[in-house]
């Protein structure tokens, strides 16, 4: 080499050069050939590094990412179970509506998992299988009877026993995607219908367990077929190329890529068994697309074509799928089911031909129609606003990444009926109240938070006057003042302290005028303009009376009030300001809820959850989140709140709901308005529900709404369609009825006029009315005396 | 000499004790009356001792479904098949050791019969086990508020909650709660 590369001598020489260049010149013409296959055998060492060099890469590659976590897999959020029990409360329309929801089908043999059949009050179903955090429940066939809106029995019917108790498969509401859009239902080679297996490599690569990766002589055969046919007819790529093609390389066609593929399928053959690499196969195949999510994978297509899983797919259905791997969009069986089905029948001819399926079966699966299921089962986030709280709830413990690819099965508190019903009602009187008032279409927008009374779990949440609708997420993100939603906590802040403040406890509700930090005065008004005297507590909060609460509010002093809102659950930091008290406050819908939850549940703070559990893709428990109570507020304080709420519904500014739901319910609420009616809001519970509704304009302009013609309409049409319990409060040990006459004196039940009201024992007033005579003062003391007695 | 005075005394007192005696059954019998109920010496219509289901939708005078809410008493959800069966379940969990298990199928218990208090105290027990003692004290105190007048209840919570205390390092919070306890045997 050195001798080519040499310069050539100069011109001018001396002889003995000459001589020696002669010399050298004969001596080269035999190193020439020498040195050309030296040279040779140096490019072929050159090359057979560099080779050697991207084999090594390849195989690299190769390696880990077929080892590595193979696939991203989308979240997926599961609603809270349908637990069926006897005496549940569930009619028969409704029932039908849950399994509708869960994808069941009506099919009278129960031919597969997921079908129900129903005569007249009871239905028979064969469950779907689902694997919980805690068991793994098979499918099961029961009988479900039901009497009036009840449940009335569950009968397990293989083997024949009654069961107590139900747990249904949850609705899956919605996925998190990582950025390619891609899903899949992963499945492992053992638990795939041998049909599948033996037909796809019958149709797709026969000798796949036989080759090593590339078969020449499905390459000569598709030469040769396609050279007959005049075009590319059939293609000559194994499983394993094909696999090679979609998991590593891009779709750009070129010999390049050909061979790049070969070389890869070869190093996959080398490294794996034929088992591994079918199963990877079979999990990555392309089979459709829905929008912007594509389906990958035999597991994913049964579901999305078959609503089946992949194991109980029969012939006739396996030979579509496995159809459909040569064009899934041309053989697409929704759009183009005329192709689909010719494309299904030639599969299954070939099954027979090549005695993968018996000939008797044949004519039985033809006769088959392809059996798809109607709608496209893909529903991806149908309840946005909620998934959006549980993407943030999520968000502290997971991050974006993994969130998007481990394939977290999340158990959520959502409860599918409750939120369907609710966002029904929702956007009814919504858009009623829009034409009632003549406001301009869209201008009136709105957000409701339901959980569960005692356990805080949230079942429901509307962020927009159109609950699809995937934007501003009103329930968590709309922080407006909240008016005298704040009452409550003024009052139960003052009811904290019986030796001062009772239910009966006079306040003025009279004109005040308060000095603010920057010098100018406050002078709040009430709704009505007028001054309305000296009122019982528990009427100024029934009215909501503004100038009773601030006077109320100063004499227990802001702070305090402050206190009780941060006890509530109340985290946002506090101004304690004056106008605290009239609820110049800014909260967000949901940041309500807390606080109502807490009196809900008897002054025990509930944190509000919106996930139960989160599980791996192999259903190991990740995570649980535990119902958790502390008391923060005392229990009889916040009996006396509750029972004054009560009052609020019955004769106060939340009356108006008793025309829509029976007063049986006994419901503790409270409206909110705020300055120039520019926020509607009503907070409140039953005896299973909390929920808070808000009303408003985006733009922050007037409403023209109360609490109570808006948002309270609004939570009673909702509430009347969810709720089934009434509220019963529980009388705390340390409170006693105590009949008052109308000044406000002891009294007993023979008295006119007398009511009983609730007391923190030793707050009750001493000094007895004119009507109970000396027998009924000797009587009443004794009574307490006696009591006093049994308790000490 | 017994006076005659005596005689009245002794029969007023009597008299008293009888009345006494009564009032106290009816104030703990009598579900409260709302604010504002007028006098009257009959207790209102709710449901005192079993369980009442009344079918929704019944209709109302003129002709319209006016749905009607079920009304229980809470202390009588311990019968329900299904919070049996649940409990059952849970015990056999955390006999095998899985108190993580246990305690999903008591929430579930929970989430079917909300207001009951045993449920709640069996979800105290298994946090107490846990070693989760704040969480322990706090299930046990919701338990007591909705056991009413259940007053076995009420001393194994008021205990559960001593143990706990003690546990957290608490004394005079765990002398206290011991003193409940024992004023409840």
């Amino acid at each position: 080499m050195a001798s080519m590369r040499k310069k050539p001598t100069t011109i001018k020489k001396n002889k003995s050069q000459r001589v020696k260049r002669s010399v050298k010149r004969s001596s080269s013409k035999n190193k020439d050939s020498f040195s050309f296959l030296g040279l040779f055998i140096k490019i072929l060492l050159l090359f057979s590094i560099i080779t050697v060099g991207y084999l090594g890469y390849l195989d690299h590659i190769v390696r880990t990412q077929f080892e590595g976590k193979r696939w991203a897999l989308p979240a997926h959020v599961y609603a809270n179970p349908v637990e069926l029990y006897q005496g549940y409360s569930i009619s028969i329309s409704e029932f039908e509506a849950l399994l509708s929801d869960l994808h069941y089908r009506k099919d009278p043999q129960l031919s597969s998992s997921a079908t129900y059949r129903r005569s007249g009050t009871s239905f028979t179903i064969k469950t779907r299988p689902f694997e919980f955090s805690d068991s793994n429940e098979a499918s099961r066939l029961v009988k479900i009877s039901f009497q009036g809106q009840k449940v009335l029995k569950i009968t397990e019917l293989q083997p024949r026993r009654s069961i107590a108790i139900l747990r249904l498969d949850p609705a899956r509401v919605g996925s998190f995607y990582p950025t390619h859009k891609e899903d899949r239902i992963l499945v492992q080679i053992d638990n795939v219908p041998q049909t599948l297996t033996d037909a796809l490599v019958a149709i797709e690569d026969r000798g796949f367990y036989h080759h090593y990766g590339v078969s020449p002589k499905a390459i000569l055969r598709a030469l040769w077929v396609n050279i007959q046919a005049g075009g590319v007819v059939q293609g000559g790529s194994t499983l394993t190329q094909q696999l090679v093609k979609n998991f590593f390389l891009t779709s750009e066609r070129s010999l390049w890529r050909k061979i790049k593929e070969a070389l890869m399928a070869l190093i996959l053959e080398a490294h794996y068994e034929k088992d591994d690499i079918l199963e990877a196969y079979l999990n990555e195949v392309f089979l459709g697309q829905v929008n912007e999510v594509s389906i990958h994978g035999f597991g994913m297509a049964s579901v999305f074509y078959f609503n089946q899983p992949l194991r109980e797919l029969k012939p006739h259905q396996v030979a579509l799928l496995v159809g459909m791997v040569k064009g899934p969009s041309y053989y697409e069986p929704r759009r183009h089911p005329s192709r689909a089905l010719k494309r299904r029948n030639l599969v299954l001819d070939e099954m027979v031909r090549l005695d993968f399926l018996p000939q008797q079966q044949l004519k039985m699966a033809k006769r088959h129609g392809l059996g798809v299921t109607d709608k496209k089962q893909l529903k991806t986030d149908r309840f946005p606003a909620f998934l959006d709280l549980v993407k943030r709830q999520l968000s502290r413990d997971y991050e974006e990444a993994d969130l998007t690819s481990d394939g977290l099965k999340i158990f959520s508190t959502l409860d599918y009926r409750v939120q369907v019903q609710a966002e029904k009602k929702f956007v009814e009187t919504l858009n009623k109240l829009s034409r009632q008032y003549g406001f301009k279409k869209g201008s009136l927008q709105g957000a409701m938070v339901i959980s569960r009374r005692e356990t805080g779990e949230i079942v429901a949440v509307i962020g927009d006057r159109n609950p699809k609708f995937s934007g501003f997420n009103r329930a968590l993100d709309a922080i407006r003042p909240i008016g005298s939603l704040v009452k409550p906590a003024v009052y139960l802040t003052a009811l904290d302290d019986p030796s001062q403040y009772t239910l009966i406890t006079p306040i003025e509700d009279k004109a005040i005028q308060l000095k603010q930090a920057d010098g100018s005065l406050w002078e709040p008004r009430n709704y009505d303009r007028k001054e309305h005297g000296d009122v019982p507590l528990h009427t100024a909060l029934a009215n909501s009376y503004n100038l009773a609460t601030v006077r109320l509010g100063i004499d227990i002093k802001v702070a305090n009030v402050r206190t009780t809102l941060e006890r509530l659950g109340i985290s946002r930091p506090i101004k304690p300001y004056p106008s605290l008290l009239l609820g110049a406050i800014p909260l967000s819908p949901i940041e309500v809820t807390q606080m109502y939850q807490t009196l809900a549940s008897d002054g025990f703070l509930t944190p509000l959850r919106s996930i139960q559990s989160v599980l791996s893709a192999s259903s190991e428990p990740l995570q649980m989140y535990p119902l958790t109570v502390r008391q923060t507020v005392s229990a009889s304080a916040t009996y006396l709140t509750n029972v004054a709420l009560q009052e609020v519904m019955r004769t106060g500014t939340g009356k108006s709901a008793y025309q829509q739901i029976s007063p049986e319910y006994q419901l503790a609420g409270k409206t909110g308005t705020t300055d120039e009616l520019r926020d509607s809001w009503f907070a409140g519970f039953s005896g299973d529900y909390v929920a808070v509704v808000w009303l408003g304009r985006d733009d922050n302009k007037p409403s023209k709404l109360t609490g109570a013609s808006g948002a309270l309409q609004v939570w009673a049409s909702v509430m009347k369609d969810i709720s089934k319990q009434a509220v019963q409060l529980i009388v705390p040990s340390d409170i006693e009825y105590i009949w008052i006459d109308a000044q406000g004196l002891r009294a007993n039940e023979f008295c006119s006029g007398a009511v009983q009201y609730p007391f923190i024992k030793g707050s009750s007033p001493t000094v007895f009315s004119p009507c109970v005579g000396a027998v009924g003062k000797t009587l009443e003391r004794a009574s307490r005396w006696f009591d006093r007695l049994l308790n000490d | 000499m017994i006076d005659l005075r005596d005689i009245k005394l002794t029969l007023i007192i009597l008299i008293f004790s009888g009345l006494t005696a009564c009032a106290d059954l009816s104030m703990y019998n009598q579900a409260p009356a709302p604010i504002g109920h007028q006098g009257t010496s009959t207790s209102p219509d709710y449901p005192k001792q079993e369980v009442v289901i009344s079918a929704l939708g019944e209709p109302s005078d003129d002709g319209i479904e006016v749905p009607v809410p079920i009304q229980q008493q809470s202390s009588q959800m311990i019968a329900n098949p299904a919070v049996v069966a649940l409990l059952d379940s849970s015990f056999q969990q955390q006999k095998a050791g899985n108190l993580s298990i246990a305690a999903s199928t008591l929430e579930r218990a929970v989430r079917i019969s909300p207001r009951n208090a045993k449920v709640w105290h069996e979800l105290a027990l298994l946090r107490f086990q846990q070693a989760n003692y704040n969480l322990a004290l706090s299930l046990a105190s919701k338990s007591n508020l909705l056991a009413a007048n259940d007053r076995l209840l009420r001393y194994k919570n008021w205990q559960l909650i001593a143990n706990s205390k003690l546990k957290l390092g608490d004394r005079n919070g765990a002398s206290d709660a011991q003193s409940q306890a024992d004023s409840l045997r």
